[in-house]
């Protein structure tokens, strides 16, 4: 089977440079105006964690609902490629091209808030393993959600719970049950090391 | 096979042998789709035995992948991707059915000739016409040499020549040993292509043949007619339903 799926999604965002500056440009626009609009380290960190957290989510889950309602997932099962082969290629691809779009955006934090090289470092890492888990995340409610609609409804709520439980929206008490909950969710990582690039903590 | 409380198909015993091209007509809600869906493995049967080229048919995932990419399904969903070209999209699913990379773009320049898309092959799929996709679409189910082809409608959208290549290349599958299924509303469609059809109404087979002796059954008992009867007339003398054939296959007169 090799890499076939993979290798179409990539083509696939390289045929559409119009969406590919979008998805780009929105994003580092948002984080323009935060990050130069001396908003405090702390908010700005919550704001740069929501956004990356559903631009991943929405990113892999809308076009999954999307091939799932016109028919194309089905048709790549029957031909003879099991859904969890296409999942986790789609996947793969999916977070690797929003980390590509997102880059602009993780460069002017840095610039801003002038990161140290460790932390630009962290900073890469978290995000990535951030946007796997999003877009994990986002297929999965896809393929479980009824229809479009539903999926992005089902998304921001899952994603929004899943922030609140890894401690973006408040830090639990150290010891406490939602303390040990918020290790177990891969965002809390990835908004500690939004953190750290933004001179938080 | 059931959806729900509704039993689509019922009392079905059917067998296609290998070098065969089987046609399926029946009215709107017959059961044509549904038995294209279990024989293209989308539904598992609620009850009796499937074989699908020699596997029995469970809903064990390892067994059903080698099964699929031995067949080849055209039905009536847009499964293009728009920004890829023809050949691009030819190519994807050449390799999804286990072809090489090299092979299948061959495979693909070879299959897009055939349709008369050559010249289009490497726009992309956003700008063909309708009757264009409608080509892709067959192409793609034949592209990497299946051994059971299953076809929905497989002339609606087509122009002349695109039915005369695809009932040449079904012939050409189907002397190489593949088996062929195609679905049809319009009767004259299988009476040119098929070795045997099979009328469904109801979610019953109500009457299997080869169409020439079907037809020539129908001679000997009704009375003579000036035009040359069809299989459209076989239809109705077995049911008494009327299928029209205009544009798309119509029931006149449901049997009660």
């Amino acid at each position: 089977m090799t890499s076939i799926i993979w290798d179409v999604e990539l083509k696939l965002a390289m045929r559409r440079p119009r969406v590919a500056i979008l998805s780009a440009g929105v994003p580092l626009l948002l984080v323009a105006v935060v990050a130069l609009g001396h908003a405090p380290p702390p908010h700005a960190a919550l704001v740069y964690t929501v956004l990356f957290t559903f631009f991943g989510t929405f990113g892999a889950a809308v076009p999954w609902a999307r091939d799932e309602e016109r028919g194309w997932l089905q048709r790549i099962v029957l031909a003879g490629t099991p859904k969890f082969v296409v999942a986790l290629q789609r996947l793969g691809a999916s977070a690797f091209i929003d980390l590509v779009e997102l880059l602009p955006s993780l460069l002017l934090i840095v610039l801003v808030y002038g990161t140290h090289p460790a932390d630009t470092m962290r900073l890469i890492i978290a995000v990535a393993l951030g946007l796997v888990f999003a877009n994990a995340l986002g297929i999965l409610i896809a393929t479980f959600a009824g229809s479009l609609a539903e999926t992005a409804l089902i998304a921001s709520v899952a994603a929004l719970l899943l922030l609140h439980a890894g401690g973006v929206f408040r830090t639990p008490d150290p010891g406490s049950l939602a303390a040990m909950i918020q290790r177990l969710v891969p965002f809390h990582y990835m908004h500690g090391a939004i953190q750290a690039a933004v001179g938080y903590r | 096979m059931r959806y729900g409380a509704r039993q689509a198909l019922s009392g079905l015993d059917l067998e296609v042998g290998f070098g065969e091209v089987v046609g399926i007509l029946g009215p709107n809600g017959a059961g044509k789709t549904s038995l294209l869906r279990l024989l293209c493995t989308g539904r598992l049967p609620s009850g009796g035995t499937l074989v699908i080229l020699g596997h029995p048919v469970s809903p064990s995932s390892r067994s059903l992948v080698s099964l699929r990419r031995q067949i080849g399904i055209a039905g009536d969903e847009a499964v293009h991707t728009d920004a890829l070209t023809g050949q691009e999209n030819l190519e994807f699913f050449a390799q999804l059915g286990g072809l090489e990379r090299a092979a299948a773009q061959a495979r693909g320049r070879a299959i897009l000739s055939r349709f008369g898309l050559d010249s289009d092959a490497d726009r992309p799929v956003a700008h063909y016409s309708l009757g264009m996709r409608r080509k892709l679409l067959l192409a793609q189910a034949l592209v990497h040499d299946p051994r059971l082809i299953i076809l929905d409608e497989p002339t609606t959208g087509l122009d002349k020549a695109g039915r005369d290549a695809l009932r040449s290349m079904l012939r050409e599958r189907a002397a190489s040993g593949a088996a062929i299924v195609l679905a049809s509303n319009d009767p004259l469609e299988p009476q040119r292509v098929c070795d045997r059809v099979i009328f469904l109404h109801k979610g019953r087979v109500i009457l299997a043949g080869k169409p020439d002796e079907l037809i020539a059954r129908l001679g000997a008992s009704e009375p003579v007619e000036i035009r040359r009867p069809d299989l459209a007339d076989v239809f109705l003398a077995a049911t008494g339903a009327e299928l029209v054939p205009d544009s798309r296959f119509a029931l006149r007169n449901s049997p009660s």
